[in-house]
């Protein structure tokens, strides 16, 4: 059958039109071998645009289509779609993408019209050796992976499981919970953090659909979408969970201490802890670095007193390997440490402290049952809360942190409830955005709150007046006023920024993430796909895809669980037709191919000695092709004659054509 | 023995000709050679550059390429002349345009600059290349505990050369207790004292250098020492002006770094220029030798 | 006549392009580089003259941010923190946020013949401190010589005068003398002022740290010519 190719150059509105001279692209496919007709257009992404394509199948006999528009990640189905409607195999289609790699990123209009050139000659030189191929289904696997409880993680496994869907809920510290736990009240409505998130920690806790492996890490994922495989790795509690009752005898008695991090080091907690009353599962770990019995071989007085005889020294690391077929990924975000500013006096002042540590004093859980003290025991008369520490600074994080405004506001609403302090509230804009937050700051207004405009320049204790001697001085603008002031309080609270985790970038490759300029997890479009990754089946819900409010985070994982659950209820996922194929007579049966593929769809025909492609679990992803040293595999779609006709058309002569 | 191509800085000659003998004389017991630039002019300091940003870089573009001809690191002892020699060496080396007008400016001197000059301060010199733990092993008696403020003044560690922190600066510290002396907490050390606007805004300066006195007498110092010579006049040879002004009764010596490191080494005095201080350094001079004596007596 | 026509046009206002669209009298800017234009273009035909100012006067924000260390000016956003440092805000009635301001209002005007950027110490610290990577020590500076360039006479502060001294010290004697660039300086400021550190000037004499005569530098002349022949090239290019 005569290659017939029909071209179609998308001005997408001015975006492509705008620096490539469409009108000259076409003129050049026209000339192109193979090509009966080229045309320019608007939108082809368009209903009209589509039919174009579809009319010229029908009317013209077209058995090849290129379309030269966007990236074939945003339009390759849409374009697919329309040939198939139109009675073409959707295989026999190319797309040239003239706008992220033409016209997005060339200012000069010829020199951008020749790139678009020499990529739709690739195209139609490659659409010239296209294969109708067939695509293929496989059965999803119904289980799904969470990695992470907090807030999104809890939120995103109860949505999946309540539809009686198995979930692995995988959480690194030894409770669920996550940050959320640690806070005392939320804006704006100042609902008591703990008293909306222990029920569902509970019914995490006791949910028939959902497996709770607290202390674990996810080591090993492998596999695709619909398949995976991944190996978690349940770190030694030392506490025999089945066994456990939670009575928490074993924390009373144990005499050993240690900072505690859930309090961020302001209290102590014992060598055998749960990080916080109500965490989930109530089963206690035994942190080996200042256990007694790891570190001299005595004490064991959890043991004497368990009842249930749940003490176990001798555990060590389990290994857990699981088969899911969608992956959500809720690592959430770290504080950030804002020591290296120095001239805040964080570490070095007494009575600066983090926001973070302010959840804790104010929360009447926390070290000091919610009475705020200053470190000499005594209330404060007044308090500085500054914002935009570590965020919005090209020297640590350029981005808004987005929620430090709001809690910064509740902080001085706290302030006002617990004390008879004085509040000031330092920034540089106020952003109150989201539903009922300009209402809470209008609130902390009136209570009288004083805002001032200004990024503080330092916090000192060396005192100039009488009024500041044994004050913390913050020294700023008052940009409002245009004046440099300088402010005697007793308390600083630093509003920090929401960063990445420290180990993100670990997380990022474990499960084949991108992270955007900022460090977080990159998500699959902005704004229309804001939960999808770059690799199909694995989600994204949280702060570890940008900082974010609660309601935020809760609306994002329940998209994710959405998101699952689509592929869930689908059954089967159609797979790219592209796949491998060993020609056998070749094969010498050096099993390279089978090592490197990352789907295992390669098996050893020990009778033959030769390998064999599993068609139904191959990708495509033509690692093996690359690797075999005898060239006996080849990619369909992917085929050498393809690869070498497409970089002939991109090396041609401006006006050649394919040779 | 490390060499250097030694640029004294005009002040050198007049009112820190404590700091240049100084430093001469701490760098042969430190295995430094500090050799003086011949024929060195102006470096183009912050006065100059406010009135011509472009003609200073062409006076430090002439000591830079006295220095290339050298092939040793080029420092000096003054914080004014270090920044305006880095910055004009970071310009021309980021603005080839620059330097190509540069280039023919010097060729009528038969001078040629090519990028290729590291500028240092000696305080870097002293604290990456000699070492608080190598100065401290040559010291016998040092200076034994001796309450020093360590006063970094602002273009010793800023913008930032990446050799020290611009908002809390160790280096000084660190040599001041290789000496044997306590460095005391002084949170304003490196605020500013009103550096050359002393001479046309006085008054501003004078409530600077207050600040910084009053700051170092509070942790209880007994003396400031600093790098930089316009801090050091400021300090030292203000303090009568900020006492009339303020009716304050300062008597704070003020060393330069280099006279301090050389007490510790046990120079005499003189070679330092010690008498040349306004302040007098005299209790400090006998803190020293006192608790030495004592040290003596004991043994 | 184009002449007369341009001195009215010139001293209408500070930004030219804002100009160029609305003339609307504001204060007169009546110095600088209005007599420096005026004196190249006053020959000239009068279209010739709006059309030559037209492309040869960027607006002042753009000569701001064509200055090295000038570069992120359009970045800021206004938060203070640099006026919050400064030790010499108090003095400055247009301290280092303001003066950001007023430059992307296009007052030029307002800041160049303002005394507040000869008050900056040069202490870096709101360059170390700004979130966005500007460096308002360096504008400060680009603003002096901008000042100078274009004529523009700056009162309540002495500090161009003592610059002035400094620079003349250097370019006489390759080096500053200290004592003669201090004596012009208060000889062309304000003698009697000198009074009030006669003791510290005493102490300094007394103390060999003031040398009467300056040093006789072998490379002075090198320096000199070295000079002249940067002015050339420069003004050539």
């Amino acid at each position: 059958m005569e290659p017939r190719i029909g071209v179609y150059v998308c001005h997408c509105g001015s975006n492509i039109a705008g620096t490539v001279d469409t009108a000259e692209v076409t003129r050049f496919a026209q000339g192109l071998d193979g090509v009966v007709v080229a045309r320019d257009y608007k939108f082809m992404c368009s209903d009209p645009g589509q039919e174009l394509i579809k009319n010229d199948i029908r009317d013209l006999d077209l058995n090849r289509v290129v379309v030269a528009s966007c990236s074939p990640t945003m339009h390759e189905p849409t374009f697919r779609r329309a040939c198939q409607e139109a009675g073409m195999n959707p295989y026999l289609f190319e797309m040239a993408n003239i706008r992220e790699h033409v016209s997005w990123v060339t200012e000069d209009r010829e020199q951008a019209t020749e790139k678009a050139k020499s990529l739709v000659g690739a195209a139609a030189a490659r659409v010239y050796y296209h294969q109708p191929l067939e695509t293929r289904e496989v059965a999803v696997n119904p289980n799904t992976l969470v990695v992470g409880g907090g807030i999104a993680g809890i939120q995103a496994a109860l949505k999946v499981a309540d539809s009686g869907q198995k979930v692995y809920l995988v959480e690194k510290d030894p409770s669920i919970g996550g940050h959320m736990a640690q806070l005392d009240k939320t804006f704006p409505t100042l609902d008591c953090s703990a008293c909306i998130l222990t029920p569902k920690m509970t019914l995490v806790g006791s949910h028939p659909y959902i497996e709770l492996m607290t202390y674990s890490e996810v080591v090993e994922v492998a596999g695709f979408v619909g398949n995976f495989k991944a190996k978690i790795r349940k770190k030694a509690r030392y506490v025999d969970e089945d066994k456990c009752t939670g009575c928490g005898v074993c924390q009373t008695k144990c005499p050993w201490k240690a900072d505690s991090e859930f309090e961020l080091g302001l209290s102590q907690r014992k060598a055998i802890y749960t990080p916080f009353a109500q965490a989930v599962p109530n089963t206690p770990v035994i942190d080996k670095e200042h256990c007694a019995y790891f570190l001299k071989g005595t004490c064991r007085a959890c043991e004497k007193f368990c009842e249930a005889g749940a003490i176990d020294f001798e555990q060590a690391d389990q290994f857990v390997e699981i088969e899911i077929g969608n992956i959500i990924v809720t690592t959430g975000y770290a504080s950030f440490d804002p020591t290296p500013i120095a001239q805040y006096g964080y570490g070095r002042l007494d009575n600066v402290i983090s926001g973070l540590e302010f959840e804790r004093i104010c929360n009447s859980a926390g070290p000091t049952e919610g009475e705020i003290f200053l470190k000499d025991g005594s209330h404060p008369e007044s308090v500085a809360i500054i914002h935009c520490v570590g965020s919005r600074d090209e020297k640590y994080h350029e981005y808004c942190s987005r929620v430090c405004c709001m809690y910064s506001m509740k902080f001085a609403h706290l302030i006002k409830e617990h004390t008879d302090a004085q509040v000031y509230e330092l920034y540089i804009d106020v952003r109150s955005f989201g539903k009922g937050y300009e209402e809470f700051y209008n609130r902390v207004l009136s209570e009288g709150t004083v805002f001032i405009r200004g990024r503080p320049a330092e916090v000192t204790d060396v005192a100039e007046t009488p009024e500041e001697k044994g004050k913390l001085i913050v020294q700023f603008e008052d940009t409002l006023a245009g004046l440099q002031r300088r402010l005697p309080v007793d308390m600083v609270v630093l509003s920090c920024a929401l960063e990445p985790q420290p180990d993100t970038d670990v997380v990022a490759r474990l499960f084949n993430i991108s992270r955007s300029a900022d460090g977080f997890f990159l998500e699959r479009h902005p704004k229309l796909d804001p939960v999808a990754t770059m690799s199909d089946g694995i989600f994204v819900a949280g702060c570890c895809q940008g900082p974010k409010d609660i309601p935020d985070t809760v609306a994002q994982a329940s998209a994710a669980a959405a998101e699952v659950l689509a592929v869930i209820s689908k059954g089967t996922i159609e797979i790219e037709a592209a796949t491998a194929v060993v020609d056998e007579r070749i094969c010498s049966g050096c099993q390279f191919c089978k090592m490197v593929c990352p789907a295992s769809a390669i098996s050893f025909d020990e009778e033959k000695v030769v390998c064999r492609v599993n068609e139904a679990l191959c990708k495509g992803c033509g690692a093996c092709v690359g690797v075999c040293p005898s060239d006996a595999i080849s990619l369909s779609h992917f085929t050498n004659e393809q690869i070498v006709a497409q970089m002939e058309g991109m090396l041609a002569e401006p006006v050649g054509k394919p040779t | 023995m490390k060499s250097y191509s030694y640029y004294p800085g005009c002040s050198s000659e007049a009112t820190a000709t404590g700091l240049d003998l100084s430093a001469k004389a701490i760098a042969k017991p430190l295995d430094m050679e500090l050799i003086e630039l011949e024929g060195w002019t102006c470096c183009g300091s912050t006065p100059y550059s406010s009135l011509d940003r472009l003609e200073a870089v062409v006076l430090a573009a002439r000591n830079l390429a006295l220095a290339e001809k050298t092939g040793l690191d080029l420092v000096t002892p003054c914080s004014s002349c270090f920044i305006t020699l880095y910055g004009a060496n970071l310009q021309l080396k980021e603005n080839p345009q620059l330097m190509r007008q540069v280039g023919e400016a010097l060729a009528v001197a038969n001078l040629e600059y090519r990028g290729n000059v590291r500028v240092r301060h000696l305080t870097e010199a002293l604290v990456i290349d000699v070492t608080p733990e190598e100065i401290a092993s040559k010291i016998q008696d040092g200076l034994n505990g001796l309450k020093v403020a360590p006063y970094y003044g602002c273009q010793l560690v800023r913008p930032d050369y990446g050799f020290d922190d611009p908002e809390s600066p160790q280096s000084l510290d660190s040599l001041v207790t290789s000496l044997g002396g306590e460095a005391v907490p002084y949170p304003l050390k490196n605020r500013c004292c009103g550096g050359s606007l002393i001479i046309s805004e006085e008054s501003l300066a004078l409530g600077l250098i207050r600040k910084l006195l009053d700051n170092a007498t509070e942790n209880g110092a007994q003396c400031i020492t600093t790098p930089c010579p316009l801090c050091q006049i400021n300090l030292d040879a203000y303090q009568s002006r900020v006492n009339s002004k303020f009716k304050t009764s300062f008597n704070l010596p003020v060393l330069f770094v280099t006279q301090l490191i050389g007490l510790a080494l046990g120079i005499d005095g003189k070679s330092l220029g010690l008498d040349k201080n306004i302040v007098s350094p005299g209790p400090v001079l006998e803190h020293v030798s006192r608790v030495k004596q004592e040290v003596k007596s004991g043994a | 006549m184009g002449w007369v026509w341009a001195r009215l046009k010139l001293r209408t206002t500070c930004d030219w392009k804002g100009v160029w669209g609305r003339v609307k009298p504001r204060t007169p800017c009546w110095s600088g580089e209005n007599h420096e234009l005026m004196r190249h273009y006053g020959s000239l035909p009068l279209g010739q003259v709006y059309a030559n100012i037209w492309f040869a006067v960027k607006s002042f924000v753009d000569e701001v941010a064509a200055v090295p260390g000038g570069e992120h000016i359009r970045n800021c956003i206004q938060c203070g923190v640099c006026t919050g440092t400064c030790p010499a805000a108090s003095e400055m009635e247009y301290p280092p946020r303001k003066i950001i301001a007023l430059i992307r209002a296009g007052m030029r005007h307002e800041v160049l013949s303002s005394p507040s950027m000869w008050h900056c110490v040069s202490c870096y610290l709101c360059t170390v401190r700004c979130p966005r990577d500007i460096k308002p020590t360096e504008i400060a500076h680009a603003l002096e010589c901008l000042a100078i360039r274009q004529g523009f006479r700056v009162q309540g502060t002495r500090t161009p005068a003592m610059y002035r001294s400094f620079v003349d010290s250097v370019q006489r004697n390759g080096r500053v003398h200290e004592f003669g660039m201090m004596l012009k300086f208060y000889l062309t400021t304000n003698p009697l002022a000198a009074l009030k550190i006669t003791k510290v000037g005493l102490q300094l004499l007394l103390h060999k740290r003031m040398p009467l005569l300056p040093k006789k530098v072998k490379g002075r002349e090198d320096l000199s010519r070295i000079i002249q022949r940067f002015r050339a090239v420069r003004s050539s290019a």
